[in-house]
């Protein structure tokens, strides 16, 4: 505005000036005189007149340019004032040239220190609100000594607020007159920004402290993301190794594309896939897993990868698998307590009515004075009672095996067969049996007594089933099977044999099939009885009657 | 049936002296009988089939009465039963089974397979000699067959 008046002014004066030279009144002489000051006159007038008219339009040139910049300059102003950025220009001594609005209202410049324009002191208050003042101090130093620097940083507020500092010098032509400096508050962003990686960084540590395998693929089925038990699913050190790769360039082809079979449907048909799986790892033991893949998609609804999360439950499994063996166990045994129970009260039952029967006859005989037949009563009540004391006896015997044990200890199995086949030479000689007995049998950990039972039991058998056979033999050995991954032990003999339909049942507890043969029918329950105590197996195999028998078991060795 | 002619009771027990029991309350009978003793549920079968060395019919007539205990070598009682039970030719013959085992398992198992009655073998010498008695009187002289 001043300057607008000034031009006014000198405006006026030339107007003036002008007008009292057209209007000056001439001075009285000589009429050549006068002719000849009226012509110097005229001439002058036209000259000041063209003069003046070239000064006026020059002036009124001038006039509309400077308000033209005065505009231009407002405007700048106006545009140096609404900016969102705080501004400050600096001469290059450093001396404050100006600065908006927004850096006032940013640095909370009071209005005196404004007007007063001490620069000392608005460098003052702007440094005592930093955290750092040195640093800023230091920053503002090294760009004096490089003033052609361009640069940005962030500073930090001891009110918490952040600013992002940009500067650049300011050029007329080549010549570097002074230093801008921008200031824009990204506090709202740089909070957004922390709360973002905060965020971020628990997702993470969420992602890598879960006991299971999770990751991520893109569209592509290539790893965005795998955490420590992908990594140990994968058999890689780092989730860097996998990243980027697809199942194909991690597992071998036939797992790799099983896989990316499942990937397809999530990621085609956008459905979830669950399954549970069992494989090997790389220190060849089995895990099972359980989880899901589904897809993941982006604002617009689209899917671009997948999100996997399995879980190893292994443990899970191995305890389910060990307490449905624990149950198999228990049932059996329930069972066999079962067919315990009823057999033994049958069994037990029989003798006692066949002594109270005959008890009744004895007294019939008695009144009837039949001494023959009361001798036949009585024979018959003292076998019944002496086999109630059998079965007492050896039921007592069977509940021994594997409640008393003895320790146990390293025993060659052939020669606790010859220890056997000594103690039983009495029957095996009485029908002239022929035993054999192979040197080669293995050692096995177990209860020795017991184990010598097993044989008596089966050579004390094989005696007695030998039937009208002229040449009885027993042979004792090893094999190896192709499909028992223990080896074999058997007692074969050449003896009368047993049909395939009671190979099983002979090993039941007081099973005869033949009713008049010896003994109770406990002799191979025992054997069983300690077979399995041992955690082997026992089986008969026989083509039948006539064809002789082989008893077969296994003892696991350790 | 007529009186003079012999009853025939196949008695199928592997307890020798329980059979004698049975056999010598029978020969107190009034009822003019002949018992057939087997000792297994095999032998039982053969009998009735005339098979192996029953295999004279004369010899192992078929029975008016089969006699049957549960608990035998070989095959045991129910598998006998239910032989004779789904064979045409065999299930009209009275099946009774004579068991020591008081069993719930077995006196269901022997009526789901059709036994004509199940009795327990009494431990009481008195009971046992009634109990045969009965079952001869009843059997033998008041059923009627075809």
């Amino acid at each position: 505005m001043r300057t607008q008046f000034s031009f006014g002014w000198l405006y006026g004066v030339a107007r003036l000036t002008m007008s009292a030279e057209i209007t000056s009144p001439t001075n009285p002489g000589s009429w050549i005189g006068t002719g000849l000051f009226l012509l110097a006159a005229v001439l002058l007038g036209v000259l000041a007149y063209f003069l003046i008219s070239r000064f006026i339009n020059a002036m009124r040139k001038l006039e509309a340019n400077v308000k033209e910049h005065e505009k231009l300059v407002s405007l700048q102003q106006a545009v140096f004032d609404a900016a969102a950025d705080g501004i400050l220009a600096v001469d290059h001594t450093g001396k404050i040239t100006t600065f908006n609005r927004k850096f006032t209202e940013m640095w909370n410049i009071p209005e005196t220190l404004i007007t007063s324009r001490e620069d000392a002191q608005i460098v003052a208050f702007v440094l005592q609100q930093l955290e750092n003042p040195a640093e800023f101090l230091a920053r503002i130093k090294a760009l004096y000594a490089h003033p052609q620097d361009e640069g940005d940083d962030l500073i930090k507020l001891k009110d918490g607020r952040i600013f992002e500092r940009y500067t650049q010098p300011q050029r007329l032509g080549d010549d570097i007159v002074g230093r801008v400096w921008v200031f824009r508050d990204v506090t709202a962003q740089k909070s957004t920004e922390e709360a973002l990686a905060r965020e971020r960084n628990l997702l993470r540590a969420v992602v890598d402290t879960l006991p299971h395998i999770v990751f991520a693929k893109d569209s592509a089925g290539r790893k965005i993301l795998a955490n420590a038990g992908d990594q140990t699913a994968m058999g890689v050190k780092s989730e860097a190794e996998a990243l980027g790769k697809t199942d194909f360039e991690i597992y071998p082809y036939e797992k790799a594309a099983r896989f990316a079979a499942e990937d397809r449907a999530v990621l085609e048909e956008g459905v979830v896939f669950e399954s549970e799986s069992t494989y090997v790892d790389t220190s060849g033991q089995r895990h099972w897993l359980s989880g899901s893949k589904r897809p993941f998609r982006n604002e617009a609804g689209e899917i671009i990868g997948l999100v996997g999360v399995f879980h190893d439950i292994t443990p899970l499994r191995q305890a389910e698998i060990e307490r449905e063996a624990l149950i198999a166990d228990l049932e059996a045994k329930n069972a066999e307590l079962e067919r315990f129970t009823y057999t033994v009260s049958h069994d037990l039952k029989s003798p006692l009515i066949t002594i109270r029967g005959f008890l009744g006859f004895l007294e019939q005989d008695a009144l009837n004075g039949r001494i023959d037949q009361a001798r036949h009563d009585i024979e018959l009540i003292s076998d019944a009672a002496n086999k109630m004391q059998q079965l007492l006896d050896e039921l007592l015997e069977l509940s021994r095996i594997g409640r008393l044990r003895n320790p146990p200890q390293a025993v060659s199995l052939s020669e606790l067969a010859r220890e056997a086949a000594e103690l039983v030479a009495g029957q095996l000689m009485a029908r002239g049996v022929e035993v054999e007995i192979a040197p080669d049998m293995p050692t096995v950990v177990g209860d020795r007594p017991r184990l010598r039972e097993v044989f008596e039991n089966l050579l004390g058998n094989a005696a007695k089933f030998m039937g009208t056979q002229p040449h009885p033999r027993v042979e004792i050995g090893v094999r190896y099977d192709k499909d028992e991954p223990q080896p074999v032990i058997y007692v074969r003999d050449n003896g009368i044999g047993i049909e395939p339909q009671y190979h099983e049942k002979i090993f039941g507890l007081f099973e005869k099939l033949d009713a008049t043969s010896e003994g109770t029918g406990i002799g191979l329950a025992i054997v069983k009885r300690i077979i399995e105590v041992h955690k082997g197996r026992i089986w008969v195999e026989s083509e039948g009657h006539g064809r002789g028998s082989a008893f077969c078991f296994t003892l696991p060795q350790s | 049936m007529t009186t003079d002619e012999p009853l025939i009771v196949l008695l199928v027990e592997d307890n020798l002296a329980h059979a004698e029991m049975v056999i010598r309350n029978f020969q107190d009978h009034q009822v003019p009988n002949k018992i057939y003793h087997v000792l297994d549920g095999e032998a039982a079968l053969d009998f009735l089939y005339h098979r192996g060395r029953f295999s004279d019919p004369t010899t192992s007539p078929r029975p008016h009465v089969i006699l049957l205990d549960l608990r035998l070598p070989k095959i045991n009682g129910l598998q006998v039963l239910q032989e004779i039970k789904t064979d045409e030719t065999l299930l009209s013959i009275p099946v009774i089974i004579l068991t020591t085992s008081e069993a719930e398992r077995d006196l269901t198992m022997a009526y789901q397979n059709h036994t004509n009655s199940y009795l327990v073998k009494p431990i009481d010498f008195a009971k046992f000699t009634q109990l045969i008695n009965d079952l001869g009187l009843y059997w033998l002289s008041w059923n009627r067959q075809p």
